[in-house]
């Protein structure tokens, strides 16, 4: 066992004390961090530009001018964006409301904009307005024909070519609230009032876990719980996996190409080499998954939502990565012992590769129904059910109990079966030179022996 | 009455296929302890898998592969193997490749630097310890490469055409080390090709083509068994030898000088030689001897082109 560390000691040491892995590792996560951070900060401070100038309003009926100035005050529209980011913030979290600022009514929080009441000269903005919009003396030109009011017209807006897209949608749904209240009053009814009584109420959503848990579920967290958390946990899982797979490819085919196996051989064993480079290159994933794990764990707390992800899904997550990298670890050693160069191992590689596309293809059916007959076979076929079992496990819902444990079992015993087949095809492999051989090949050593 | 010690390696009717391809067919050989031997023969003729099932890196069909008296598995960390298809970690330090070789063989940590330090400065590398193997030159990593065959200080060193690559000052200078080796009382398997220096180095040879042994003696046994009977004669000045020399029975002439005199089976070879040196004013008289390179062209036949290439 002694040996077999210090051949895993030497191939993490070797992967992990490189500029290369460092930037690749740590760097680029930090820079994606400090980008993402920088970016914030710069939204944070952005001022949106004001929105400011006249609005002349063509009202035939004049029951909409009224409104449409109480819509357009900054007061009233201050206290609607207060309760846009208050509702947005009880869906979600800091989170939502983060997305909500991105709103017009939201984000939008300069408008010094004056209605003014014009004379039409028939249907639609009379050419008069239009004029004067395009020649900057005013903000926009509006008109509001009384079928607005009793029925379905629509109402024509004229804007000055440099409103960006954020202050016409806002002039929009504000002279569409304007007309609304202009209705409500026609009828003898309250806006305000009226607009209390259909707002829909609020549910606080609660989700009973098989385990006896009772956690959050609003629609917001019920949508980053269904499928965000689900496919960035399954993509973790699958980049650590398949990198550490990789390094562990390219380790065997330099030792190979170095034409160091003869040498390494007569201290040790082909399986305590093999068995070496998987431990070594396993640590080395366990460091990539910890550092994009941390930095995940990081942002949730940062989002104030660490309760999206609990601690028992991150130690399953770390026992599913273990699973995984040692069902992709000794195909990887196999196929990096019986090839010289990379372009060779690429060939061979290919069939592998369709079969751990398995599980990014499963993500939709599986994060929308993660208890289903789909999900449920697939957690039990090697080597995809790591990455179902953890699509199945951060997604909002919970797996049966005693998923967890057969499955665990399930996966040593094909590792086992796994790392027996490599073994086999390693120790004829790495004295194997010339043409590279194909996967029947590699299988009738297998057999052989 | 003593019991003399294991020897450092025995083989007994070991047999190796590969597919189609015989490659050691019933091999026995015994290597003595503190023997340096000379495993010859021609590209193909089954040395390295022979090699390889000693150091349990492919197993023998048939056979049993006995090294200082326990199984060959059992035995890694007492033999030493420079094998002839060898390398180093470009990137890795020469200090941190040895000292890695000597953990892989066994060798705990603590003077394990030390050790390699020692090892370097003794074949003049004391200055590479910290440098990377791919800044070497193709000389030192040679150098490198034999030094992790001999850092963990094996009972039984195989080295596989260990002189390759080497300029002929390195060449001395390593054929020095085994001597000092081998002194120490390490047992020495050395294949190689070039068979003036096997001839000048190994105490025994044993020869092997298509995967059968067809020698096994130790040099003094070689020269014996392939005793050519022939002297040579170089006269002062031209003439006739005498015709009764004892135990002639055939003379060649090459010059009006030179002749080869070629002896019954049973004649005394000093007889003769004095019996010329008393009848003739000789330039030169000597008991022809065959080279190890003549009897390996003998048994073998020749060397194969490829041979020759190596």
């Amino acid at each position: 066992m002694r040996r077999v560390l210090s051949v895993a000691r030497r191939d993490f040491v070797a992967t992990v004390m490189t500029k290369a892995f460092f930037f690749a590792v740590v760097g680029m996560p930090l820079l994606l961090l400090s980008v993402m951070v920088g970016a914030g900060y710069l939204m944070g401070t952005h001022e949106e530009a004001p929105l400011e100038g006249r609005l002349a309003l063509v009202d035939p009926t004049g029951e909409v001018l009224a409104a449409a100035r109480r819509e357009l005050d900054p007061v009233h529209l201050a206290a609607a964006r207060a309760k846009i980011l208050e509702r947005s913030k009880a869906l979600g979290g800091e989170m939502l409301q983060g997305a909500a600022r991105m709103l017009p009514e939201a984000g939008v929080d300069a408008v010094k904009v004056s209605v003014e009441v014009a004379e039409g000269d028939g249907e639609g903005v009379p050419e008069a307005l239009r004029a004067q919009v395009v020649a900057g003396e005013l903000l926009a030109a509006a008109y509001v024909p009384e079928a607005v009011i009793t029925g379905e017209a629509r109402l024509q807006l004229v804007v000055r070519g440099d409103v960006d897209s954020d202050h016409i949608t806002l002039l929009e749904r504000r002279l569409g609230d304007a007309a609304v209240r202009a209705r409500l009053a026609r009828r003898g009814l309250d806006p305000d009032e009226t607009r209390t009584l259909i707002d829909r109420p609020q549910t606080e959503t609660l989700r009973a876990l098989p385990d006896g848990q009772v956690v959050g579920a609003s629609s917001g967290l019920r949508l980053i719980k269904k499928s965000v958390i689900p496919a960035v946990f399954m993509m973790l899982l699958w980049a650590g996996a398949f990198a550490a797979g990789q390094q562990l490819l390219f380790s065997t085919i330099e030792e190979k190409s170095n034409k160091l196996m003869e040498v390494l051989l007569s201290a040790i064993s082909p399986t305590q080499l093999m068995a070496g480079k998987i431990i070594g290159q396993g640590l080395v994933g366990l460091v990539i998954l910890s550092v994009y794990s941390s930095l995940g764990v990081v942002a949730l707390v940062a989002a104030a939502r660490f309760d999206l992800v609990g601690g028992g899904t991150l130690a399953l997550l770390a026992v599913y990565f273990l699973m995984a990298y040692f069902m992709i670890a000794p195909v990887m050693a196999a196929i990096g012992s019986a090839v010289s160069t990379v372009h060779e191992a690429n060939a061979l590689l290919m069939p592998i590769m369709v079969l751990l596309m398995v599980p990014l293809a499963l993500w939709f059916p599986i994060s929308q129904d993660p208890n289903g007959w789909i999900a449920t076979i697939f957690s039990f076929v090697p080597p995809v059910m790591p990455f179902v079992m953890v699509l199945r496990v951060a997604a909002d819902g919970g797996v049966p109990v005693w998923q967890i444990p057969v499955t665990l079992v399930w996966g040593v015993v094909a590792i086992a079966g796994l790392v027996w087949v490599a073994a086999r095809v390693f120790r004829v492999g790495i004295l194997m030179e010339g043409k590279a051989p194909s996967l029947a090949e590699m299988w009738r050593w297998a057999r052989v022996g | 009455m003593t019991t003399s010690p294991e020897p450092a390696l025995r083989l007994e009717g070991v047999d190796k296929r590969f597919g189609a391809t015989h490659a050691v067919r019933d091999l026995s050989l015994v290597v003595p302890r503190g023997s340096l031997c000379g495993f010859l023969g021609p590209n193909g003729a089954g040395k390295s898998t022979t090699i390889r099932m000693v150091m349990s890196i492919i197993a023998p069909d048939a056979g049993s592969v006995q090294v200082l008296g326990s199984d060959a598995a059992h035995r890694k960390d007492r033999i030493g193997y420079l094998p002839e298809t060898r390398g180093l970690y470009p990137k890795m330090r020469v200090g941190e490749y040895l000292g890695y070789i000597a953990k892989l063989k066994g060798r705990r940590d603590g003077d394990l630097r030390a050790l390699a330090k020692r090892w370097l400065e003794r074949l003049d590398l004391g200055h590479a310890l910290r440098l990377r193997c791919r800044e070497l030159s193709k000389g030192m990593q040679q150098k490198v490469q034999i030094l992790a065959a001999l850092i963990h200080e094996p009972e039984l060193l195989i080295l596989d055409e260990p002189f390759s690559g080497l300029d002929p000052v390195n060449v001395e200078r390593l054929s020095d080390l085994v001597a000092e080796l081998r002194a120490r009382g390490v047992t020495i398997l050395f294949s190689t090709h070039v068979l003036d220096q096997a001839e000048r180095l190994c105490d025994r040879v044993v020869l092997v083509h298509h995967g059968r042994k067809l020698l096994d003696a130790t040099l003094d046994e070689v020269q014996r068994q392939f005793d050519p009977r022939t002297v040579d004669v170089e006269l002062l000045a031209p003439g006739a030898l005498a015709p009764d020399l004892p135990g002639v029975h055939a003379v060649e002439q090459h010059s009006d000088r030179r002749y080869e005199l070629h002896l019954d089976a049973d004649a005394q070879p000093q007889a003769t030689l004095q019996a010329v040196v008393a009848r003739h004013a000789v330039q030169r008289v000597a008991l022809r001897r065959l080279t190890l390179r003549e009897v390996f062209v003998q048994l073998v036949g020749g060397p194969t082109p490829a041979d020759e290439a190596a």
